[in-house]
């Protein structure tokens, strides 16, 4: 597997991360792919709540890891928001047929790992606890924002811009 | 044997678990037939990866054999087929609803889409009648956990549902991080029983309303186990489970003083909980409603709720829509 090209560290709290999400969701278009990582309860669904909030999806965003999918409809492009969790590897996920979603869709895949393979240009997105430096609030939580293609680095500079 | 016109099949493959069950008007369970994913696999030598929709349709044809030969009826006497059309994943769903079209179309029987909700609702009465209306259902599983008033078997107002994960689902995933194995859910309980609740666990969204949430739970779970890694299971299992029941029985007493109940039925895998059963009892007592918990069989999902559900439909003349859906409110039909 390729190296990540480059990659952005932030502490957000909540507030901070619907800042973050709405600029970030300014650039999305369908076709556009993020993978999650991070430990349970890092907050990987609560970051896609934050970005269906930004493109104010009309569904309400549920925890998908007992449906594996579920859709969120948006004014401009729909979410399809994946949840890995229980598949057991890529060849289960391929076989779901969700692929034929991808370019119309904006696809957030929690547990991205398992499908890394099946996209050629991602964002990933990996999510820590705030970790012991003291100032971190139980709400904060360290993000990591990493990808390969340049096209992704002006969009999270972006997003990440102004805030401190 | 059951005369022609007598008995319904239920079809459930919305999720993991592919169940049918032929089911008479009362709620008599004739026969019932469910194959897990983790059956098929073992078919395979355990190893092969299979996908829950393609696992549907292996499963299907043996399964409705069974239940066919089991009760000892033909396909064409069959009153209905109910098959469950949402919520659900959508290839799971399809599997069901195409291969249900495929039988009602060869047989010649009428055939009907089926909320897989209704389904969980009309559980409690599988076997035998045990709910008198007007009731309060809390449906507590994997994949949903929702408040619901039932003002008669057809008129269901939906008081609260969860805004992230379902209850089980965070049971679940608490089991996964102490490493406590499979099902998760009977582990935490179990040791929860043993432990101290020494850390108090935040209540979400208890002060007010319905709804539920319990990512934050989760979350803070997980934050707690981070900061103190060689706390000890048992009470971390008994603070979870303790903020847990705390939640889901403040809103239950919530919704039996504003919507007053006969019944009062816990449905769903996490009704499993002795916790939340003895709980429950107690609740009940104490706001005069009789406690229904359906056996356990029936609170994963099943062909024979659906089949019974199916029978309101039958009964309603409700439209025969077949169209499989991710998502279905718990109101609509």
């Amino acid at each position: 597997m390729c190296e990540a090209l480059a990659s952005i560290e932030k502490s957000l709290d909540l507030e901070k991360l619907q800042q973050v999400c709405d600029r970030l969701a300014e650039q999305l278009r369908a076709g556009d792919c993020v993978l999650l990582h991070g430990p349970l309860g890092s907050g990987k669904t609560q970051f896609v709540t934050c970005l269906a909030g930004a493109l104010k999806a009309v569904d309400p965003v549920t925890s998908p890891t007992y449906g594996l999918a579920n859709f969120y409809h948006t004014s401009r492009m729909p979410i399809l928001h994946i949840d890995t969790y229980r598949l057991v590897d890529e060849t289960e996920f391929r076989q779901l047929g969700l692929d034929e979603y991808f370019d119309s869709h904006l696809v957030l895949v929690e547990w991205g790992e398992k499908v890394r393979s099946d996209f050629e240009d991602v964002l990933d997105v990996t999510l820590a606890f705030g970790g012991d430096s003291g100032s971190a609030t139980a709400a904060s939580r360290q993000f990591a924002f990493s990808w390969r293609s340049p096209h992704w680095q002006v969009r999270v500079e972006y997003a990440l811009e102004g805030i401190g | 044997m059951a005369s022609k016109g007598e008995l319904i099949l239920g079809v459930e493959t919305s999720c993991d678990d592919t169940s049918l069950a032929l089911v008479d008007e009362s709620g008599l369970v004739i026969s019932e037939k469910t194959i897990n994913q983790f059956e098929i696999h073992s078919g395979y030598g355990g190893v092969y990866p299979e996908l829950a929709s393609r696992a549907h349709v292996h499963a299907l044809l043996p399964a409705v054999r069974s239940v066919l030969d089991d009760a000892q009826v033909q396909g064409p006497d069959l009153r209905a087929i109910g098959v469950t059309r949402g919520p659900g994943l959508i290839g799971s769903l399809l599997a069901g609803v195409n291969f249900a079209a495929g039988l009602a179309a060869g047989w010649n029987v009428p055939i009907y889409g089926v909320n897989h909700l209704r389904g969980h609702l009309r559980s409690v009465d599988l076997g035998e009648k045990r709910l008198s209306y007007p009731a309060l259902v809390l449906l507590v599983s994997g994949g949903h956990t929702f408040l619901a008033y039932l003002k008669d078997q057809h008129s269901i107002e939906l008081l609260g549902s969860t805004r992230d994960d379902s209850v089980g689902e965070s049971y679940d995933k608490v089991a996964r991080m102490m490493d406590l194995g499979f099902p998760g859910g009977p582990a935490v309980d179990k040791l929860a029983k043993i432990g101290t609740p020494r850390v108090k666990f935040p209540r979400p969204l208890i002060k007010d309303g319905f709804e539920f949430s319990f990512s934050g739970l989760k979350s803070s779970v997980a934050r707690h186990l981070e900061q103190n890694p060689d706390d000890d299971k048992a009470d971390v299992c008994a603070a979870f489970v303790e903020a847990c029941i705390d939640v889901l029985m403040t809103k239950s007493r919530r919704a039996l003083r504003q919507y007053p109940s006969k019944s009062f039925a816990i449905v769903g895998g996490v009704a499993a909980s002795p916790q939340i059963r003895q709980e429950a009892q107690q609740l009940a007592q104490q706001e005069g409603a009789i406690l229904c918990l359906p056996p356990l069989k029936w609170a994963a999902d099943n062909g024979a709720m659906i089949a019974l559900a199916a029978w309101d439909y039958v009964r309603n003349d409700w439209p025969q829509t077949l169209k499989a859906e991710t998502r279905i409110p718990i109101s609509q039909i």
